[in-house]
């Protein structure tokens, strides 16, 4: 078990915020604010409330700092943090999904054929995401954090305190019920044929 | 499906950075205030011309003062100091320090203590009584002069030597170790020896001398706080007693220029120059703190442990106690059976202890007897703090 130089870092920036040093948090806050974002947005898609939603991650590591024993990565750690602020925010909103954000991009406009394939790509992944909302939190956070943001079972489970079985299990209901959104969508289909099938 | 396979194809928005202020500012705003924070440094070093400077000494800092990114006390750290050819004055609050010309040191305050390793020439110290607090220590080739309140001299040239005007030293050498008195002087080749007279008292002018050049006077472009070395609670100005005098108070915080300049003031417990070879008597918690500092800490070992216990160590003798103490936990947490817990548990000790023989001290000297106690000189000096109970 190797102590890297960025553990120890860690260590020590952890130390210095928790002494009450504003330069460290915030030095903290932007060495992690790039995964967090990225964390929250593959569970949870393009958000009207990912500015808050960020915000109420940082506010929680910052609050729960004295509890990290340094026995993971800070990183990991902040994941965690993360992706729970991501699971109680769907649950909190509960069997309504809100409406799919709308962009500009939207507008139905003559298209060259690369731009009509990007149209089509970030048209697929508004699917997706539709399809995710129909899902459990528990589900579709597993789902995410493998499928998307490319984390092994393992580090799933140790993310979302499940057990690794419990969590391929998840992920099973989950491939199930995206296969068949896609069998209803063929634009979902074809975009996720072009991943590698939904199976 | 494998892991990962959609990741390429679902891209991340970024936020812009109006955005991500924002949120910074959020977070940051929200954050309980901390009474307990360190504050930034604010690098204000006073620079006298070198003019005024070499009217009264001629010292370089000749390197060594750099701020790191803990923003932990910068007097904790090693201050090198090169003497110029008219000898200098350092004024730390708890002890004056009177370089001989060329002499150089380094200085360094790790938590209330006062470190001074010494490279060449002469220094003649005047330590107020440590009660309770860190002792001060000089460090000069192979030996350690351990002070827990007087006047004495120490000197290197071929051999180091040891000049003790008023009080006791405790001078440690390759394990042997002799306590020097008042009006008795110590050398690497004859230890104790009837000592010469008591070397003369700074001059009163020669304080607080903050020195700006190099040896003969030309300035170096260096410059040196030493102000921040200073015992902040020792130089505060004593309070005016009911009777205007400032004797009680001045007792108390054993203000060492209270002290010179008033010759015939001595402190009740430590001799003075002319009663050499007298019974001394100390004071238990200091003499107590003066052995838990000259208790050598284990090196650090190879591999991982090795390695986060030799940060901690760093960051201790860097003056960041603190800082060590989280790696020390981390430490505890990463490697519970790592090769170096009996070194890990003696760190904490000190760390503990670095303020004084108090409960936090006596609650880790009693951790560490609970886990080492191998009756060897450790045990016995923490079982020496906790009955001080």
């Amino acid at each position: 078990m190797a102590v890297s130089a960025a553990y120890i870092d860690d260590v020590v920036l952890v130390d210095r915020v928790l002494g009450g040093e504003q330069a460290a948090a915030r030095d903290l806050f932007r060495r992690h604010r790039a995964r967090v974002h990225a964390s929250l947005f593959r569970v949870l898609g393009s958000n009207r409330d990912m500015d808050d939603l960020m915000q109420e991650a940082f506010l929680q590591v910052f609050q729960s700092l004295r509890a990290w024993r340094a026995e993971a990565s800070l990183a990991t750690w902040i994941d965690r943090i993360a992706v729970r602020v991501a699971f109680r925010w769907l649950r909190k909103r509960g069997a309504t999904p809100p409406a799919l954000e709308l962009h500009d991009d939207d507008a139905i406009v003559p298209l060259s054929h690369g731009g009509a394939r990007r149209q089509l790509a970030r048209d697929a992944v508004r699917r997706l995401y539709g399809a995710l909302d129909r899902m459990s939190p528990a589900a579709r956070v597993a789902f995410a954090l493998y499928e998307i943001d490319g984390r092994p079972v393992a580090e799933v489970a140790e993310l979302t305190g499940a057990t690794v079985t419990a969590t391929k299990v998840r992920l099973w209901r989950a491939r199930r019920q995206l296969d068949a959104a896609a069998a209803e969508d063929p634009v979902l289909r074809e975009w996720l044929d072009g991943a590698g099938g939904a199976r | 499906m494998s892991e990962g396979r959609l990741r390429d194809r679902v891209p991340v928005e970024a936020l812009d950075d109006e955005r991500l202020s924002r949120i910074e500012r959020g977070v940051i705003s929200a954050l309980p205030a901390r009474p307990g924070a360190r504050a930034p440094w604010r690098g204000a070093a006073p620079w006298l011309a070198a003019a005024v400077a070499a009217a009264v000494a001629a010292v370089a800092l000749v390197g060594l003062w750099r701020r790191g990114d803990g923003g932990a006390p910068l007097a904790a750290r090693p201050t090198t100091i090169v003497a110029g050819a008219a000898g200098a004055t350092i004024d730390l609050g708890d002890a004056v320090i009177v370089a001989g010309g060329g002499a150089t040191f380094s200085v360094a305050r790790p938590d209330g203590g006062v470190d001074i390793a010494l490279t060449r020439g002469k220094l003649e110290l005047d330590v107020a009584p440590r009660r309770g607090r860190p002792p001060l220590v000089v460090h000069a080739d192979d030996v350690a002069v351990v002070v827990v309140g007087t006047r004495f001299a120490v000197e290197r040239g071929d051999e180091v030597a040891v000049t003790v005007t008023e009080g006791l030293v405790r001078v440690e050498r390759g394990g042997t170790t002799d306590m020097v008195a008042a009006g008795q002087a110590w050398s690497q080749r004859a230890r104790v020896a009837a000592g010469p007279a008591a070397p003369a008292a700074p001059a009163e002018g020669d304080v607080p001398v903050v020195a700006t050049t190099a040896g003969d006077g030309a300035a170096t472009g260096a410059e040196i706080d030493v102000d921040v070395l200073r015992d902040r609670a020792a130089a505060v100005p004593p309070a005016p007693t009911r009777d205007g005098g400032e004797g009680e108070a001045r007792d108390r915080r054993g203000d060492a220029r209270e002290r010179r300049r008033d010759p015939a003031a001595t402190d009740d417990r430590r001799p003075s120059g002319r009663q050499a070879g007298a019974a001394v008597e100390l004071d238990p918690l200091a003499e107590l703190a003066a052995d838990l500092a000259a208790q050598p800490l284990a090196a650090a070992g190879a591999g991982a442990s090795g390695e986060l216990y030799g940060k901690a160590l760093a960051e201790f003798r860097r003056g960041r106690a603190r800082e060590a103490g989280r790696l020390l936990d981390a430490y505890r947490v990463r490697f519970p059976s790592g090769s170096e817990r009996e070194a890990v548990a003696w760190l904490r000790v000190r760390i503990a202890c670095a303020g004084g023989i108090a409960d936090g001290c006596r609650k880790a000297a009693n951790a560490y007897l609970g886990a080492h106690d191998d009756g060897g000189r450790r045990a016995g000096i923490a079982r020496r703090i906790t009955a001080t109970r």
